[in-house]
């Protein structure tokens, strides 16, 4: 048995230790998920979200995809469930140069691959999420529609209008 | 250059999704419009850059919150059915469910209730298995009790009676059930310390002094359950 399948059945009989080594060995790939989808000033709380619920819905994981993959898939869902909570805090942030300056202090990322961190938080909400999902993540426009709700069409639309502006703020 | 520029298709046309015609006819069209090859080129340039993202973990341990907030789930069970049913073959199942956050607010509850950890320890009595040994010495349980005064009192005289059910009827005990004791003891004692360390961090958290009190309130519905379904009785 892999590690992390063992790490699951312990944390299904209720092994918080196991449950912390699943966390520790995926938070990275999480948060910065949560941090590219939702923001940098709400990827802690987004983070910890995520976790409780796997902890809450760990018994619906059956082991025909990889641990990281299932947390991966139910973070895109509850994070793009909070799209409400992330439009009101954008609006209430003037734009955006407190998200920029607090990635640039955290990251010694070089060149184009930090500007585009930071280009990520002045997109509009919903193309930055498809942007992330796309061109990040790897799913798929029939992936995205259904999980947000949306059609493949949207999704490309707005994949394009991301880029295109991503392409913008990086000139 | 052309009068008419086609960015509209170029990242479908970078996805592979046009038809091979319109894949064509693109082509043709970037091959001829300066502006649309360059912004082809910025556009291969953003994708390649996000692919390529590194990933970091957020500034500070996220372990605590979490670790408190799914002892406050209550999903975490440890079933002792199996090993209570070592008693007696043929006996009819028995099925006690101990949760973590109850087995937490075990730990509390005896460093609170009975006034000193030492005392606690000596209303179980000496046992050479080694499990009383373990919760009352974590130096957290000292600390949490320190603020138990105004969580304590609407559980305090029926969790004594529960705790006295337990040490009564605990000899009973299956050593297969000991053992899952002494496991899950590890387990709760690392939740006493991560519950411990987010009270800590925010000592004036109302949504950690409610986690003790429904810990409380789980303590002592669990162990009605557990007396209840196991027979002990006053």
């Amino acid at each position: 048995m892999q590690p992390e399948t063992q790490d699951v059945t312990l944390a299904l009989r209720g092994d918080t230790v196991a449950f912390e080594r699943l966390y520790r060995s995926t938070v990275t790939r999480i948060h910065s998920l949560a941090r590219r989808m939702g923001g940098d000033d709400i990827a802690e709380d987004l983070t910890q979200e995520v976790y409780i619920r796997a902890w809450q819905k760990l018994e619906t994981f059956r082991g025909d995809a990889a641990f990281g993959t299932w947390l991966h898939r139910l973070a895109v869902n509850l994070i793009l469930s909070r799209r409400e909570t992330i439009r009101r805090r954008e609006a209430r942030q003037v734009s955006g140069s407190g998200r920029l300056e607090s990635i640039a202090g955290r990251s010694s990322t070089p060149g184009l691959k930090m500007d585009l961190e930071a280009a990520l938080t002045r997109l509009p909400d919903g193309a930055r999420q498809v942007f992330v999902l796309y061109d990040v993540e790897g799913y798929s426009h029939e992936e995205i529609g259904r999980m947000m709700g949306s059609s493949a069409g949207t999704s490309k639309s707005q994949l394009h209008r991301a880029r295109m502006l991503l392409r913008e703020f990086l000139s | 250059m052309t009068a008419e520029h086609r960015t509209d298709g170029l990242s479908d046309y970078l996805n592979g999704s046009l038809g091979l015609a319109e894949q064509r006819a693109l082509e043709a069209h970037v091959a001829e419009c300066d502006e649309c090859r360059k912004v082809l080129d910025e556009l291969r340039s953003v994708i390649a850059a996000a692919g390529e993202l590194p990933d970091w973990g957020p500034e500070r341990d996220l372990w605590p919150r979490i670790a408190a907030a799914i002892d406050d789930t209550g999903a975490a069970v440890i079933d002792l059915s199996r090993h209570l049913g070592d008693r007696g073959r043929g006996s009819e199942r028995r099925r006690i469910r101990f949760t973590v956050p109850q087995l937490v607010a075990a730990g509390l509850a005896l460093a609170i209730f009975s006034g000193a950890t030492s005392l606690a320890l000596a209303r179980w009595g000496p046992h050479d298995n080694g499990i009383l040994s373990m919760a009352p010495d974590a130096p957290a349980v000292l600390t949490v009790s320190d603020r138990a005064g105004e969580l304590a009192p609407a559980y305090a005289d029926e969790l004594r009676r529960l705790e006295g059910l337990l040490a009564e009827h605990r000899t009973e005990l299956a050593p297969g059930t000991v053992r899952i004791l002494e496991k899950n003891l590890d387990i709760i004692d690392r939740s006493i310390e991560e519950s411990l360390a987010a009270l800590e961090e925010d000592s004036a958290s109302e949504f950690l002094r409610a986690h003790l009190d429904r810990a409380f309130r789980r303590k002592v519905e669990y162990l009605r359950e557990a007396s209840a379904i196991a027979g002990w009785s006053l």
